[in-house]
């Protein structure tokens, strides 16, 4: 798995290193029982402080993605097999979805465009989400 | 790592049957006695008494603990197999199931018999055994040949070289990152050093240097827990392993001459698994039978080995290139 960091990207480290992390899981190059770098080496190749990686390895556990035992390396946690209910869905996702469709509304691209936009990138780009 | 068997169980058949027909001769001859003797001196005069089932049960999970072990032999050999070769391997538990088989015979019709001395019946049990071993000898002759090779499907690395290309672009630091860390390591390393410390506190009061040498061999049991890493960076490659990383090679990019997957026989051309050498090569692997072979200036060449070579090959390869391309 590919890990890195841009120091020219505001988003925080931690976040970066989530979202590799949650990408790497969605086009299939991290699969459950794969196992993830320990803090120290990610911390030592990367430049970065321990508890960075602590604060982004424990993100990716809270978000259900990775188990983190004591004495065991991180590692890709089970894909949940229930779907999630509306308001699970809501809480998970709604604010950011209310953030694009504020920020589409002040670029000025209308219901319709977003929606069409949002279907060709769910058509073309998502080939690691379960059908 | 792919858990189905490519040995057929089949080939086994003849140890099995030959259980069978001991558990079939077994009901014959019930009821056994409560009290029979259990061992007899060279002589054949019985020398310990106790209940004929610990020997008839002893027997029977003997046998199929030899099965076990050699259908594990078996699925080894298979998977080193790059054409069909007799697998001399195979007959390990016909040979040692027909001569246990043909003993208990024997000891079964020495307990109905009311007789004073046992001696082992030569004449039949080398007939069992001779049997099996023939049926065994046909059943490998006959079992097809498969290559496990085949089931690998090469990975599509694109979208990786293209990130790697975005990110090298930028300068940002990149670390791929990679492990082995099968289950039998993790088994070996806790199993064994907790052995060796038992033993090691059992010999504290009495000799202490051995106590002293176990002690040590289980901390070194200890360190391999964990596996192998591969780490590629902007400036090296490195393999660690064990519980404390110990950096086994670093290999700086700068001094790479030739990047190539490569497919081995790990039994064949190494012998094992874990650090390995042969006259070609200087090997690092858990598992498998792929990775990636790395040429230096010098000419030195060294094997990684890898579940996913595509992958690790491109991250080197891509970091190479750019390297070379910006120096």
């Amino acid at each position: 798995m590919l890990f890195s960091i841009d120091e020219s990207n505001p988003q925080p480290l931690y976040l970066q290193l989530v979202m590799q992390v949650k990408d790497q899981i969605r086009n299939g190059n991290l699969v459950p029982g794969d196992e993830l770098p320990s803090v120290r080496e990610l911390a030592d190749i990367l430049g970065i402080n321990l508890h960075t990686i602590h604060n982004a390895y424990k993100k990716l556990r809270d978000e259900g993605l990775i188990t983190l035992r004591l004495g065991q390396r991180a590692k890709i946690a089970r894909r949940r097999q229930q779907p999630l209910s509306d308001s699970e869905i809501d809480s998970a996702i709604g604010a950011r979805l209310h953030d694009l469709a504020t920020d589409a509304y002040l670029l000025g691209i209308s219901g319709e465009r977003l929606r069409e936009f949002i279907n060709n990138y769910l058509e073309h780009d998502i080939e690691g989400q379960p059908k | 790592m792919k858990w189905k068997l490519i040995h057929p169980l089949w080939t086994h058949l003849a140890a099995v049957a030959a259980v069978i027909w001991l558990l079939i001769r077994l009901c014959v001859s019930l009821p056994l006695p409560d009290s029979a003797p259990l061992h007899f001196s060279l002589s054949g005069a019985p020398d310990s008494y106790g209940s004929p089932w610990l020997v008839i049960g002893l027997i029977l999970i003997l046998s199929i603990f030899y099965i076990g072990i050699s259908i594990f032999l078996d699925e080894l050999w298979a998977r080193q197999e790059t054409r069909k070769t007799f697998n001399w391997l195979s007959l390990f538990d016909d040979i040692i199931v027909g001569f246990m088989v043909g003993v208990n015979s024997g000891y079964l019709s020495f307990l109905s018999s009311g007789s004073t001395s046992f001696t082992i019946p030569w004449q039949n049990t080398l007939a069992v055994t001779g049997i099996i071993l023939l049926i065994a000898l046909i059943l490998e002759y006959l079992r097809p040949f498969k290559i496990w090779q085949t089931e690998i499907i090469r990975e599509d690395t694109s979208d990786l070289e293209n990130e790697l290309n975005n990110k090298l672009a930028v300068s940002s630091p990149v670390l791929f990152w990679q492990s082995q860390n099968p289950g039998y390591v993790t088994i070996l390393s806790i199993s064994l050093s907790v052995i060796m410390f038992a033993a090691a506190a059992s010999l504290l009061g009495t000799v202490i240097w051995i106590s002293a040498i176990l002690f040590a061999v289980g901390l070194l049991l200890i360190a391999l827990y964990g596996g192998q890493r591969v780490l590629v960076t902007q400036q090296s490659v490195q393999v660690r392993f064990g519980l404390f990383g110990i950096h086994l090679i670093t290999l700086p990019i700068s001094e790479i001459d030739k990047i190539e997957i490569h497919s081995f026989s790990p039994l064949k051309d190494f012998g094992g698994y874990g650090i390995r050498f042969n006259r070609e090569m200087k090997a690092f692997f858990l598992r498998g039978n792929r990775g990636v072979k790395i040429t230096r200036t010098d000419g030195k060449v060294f094997l990684i080995g890898s579940d996913h070579p595509e992958h690790l090959e491109t991250a080197i390869r891509t970091i190479h290139a750019f390297l070379r391309k910006n120096k």
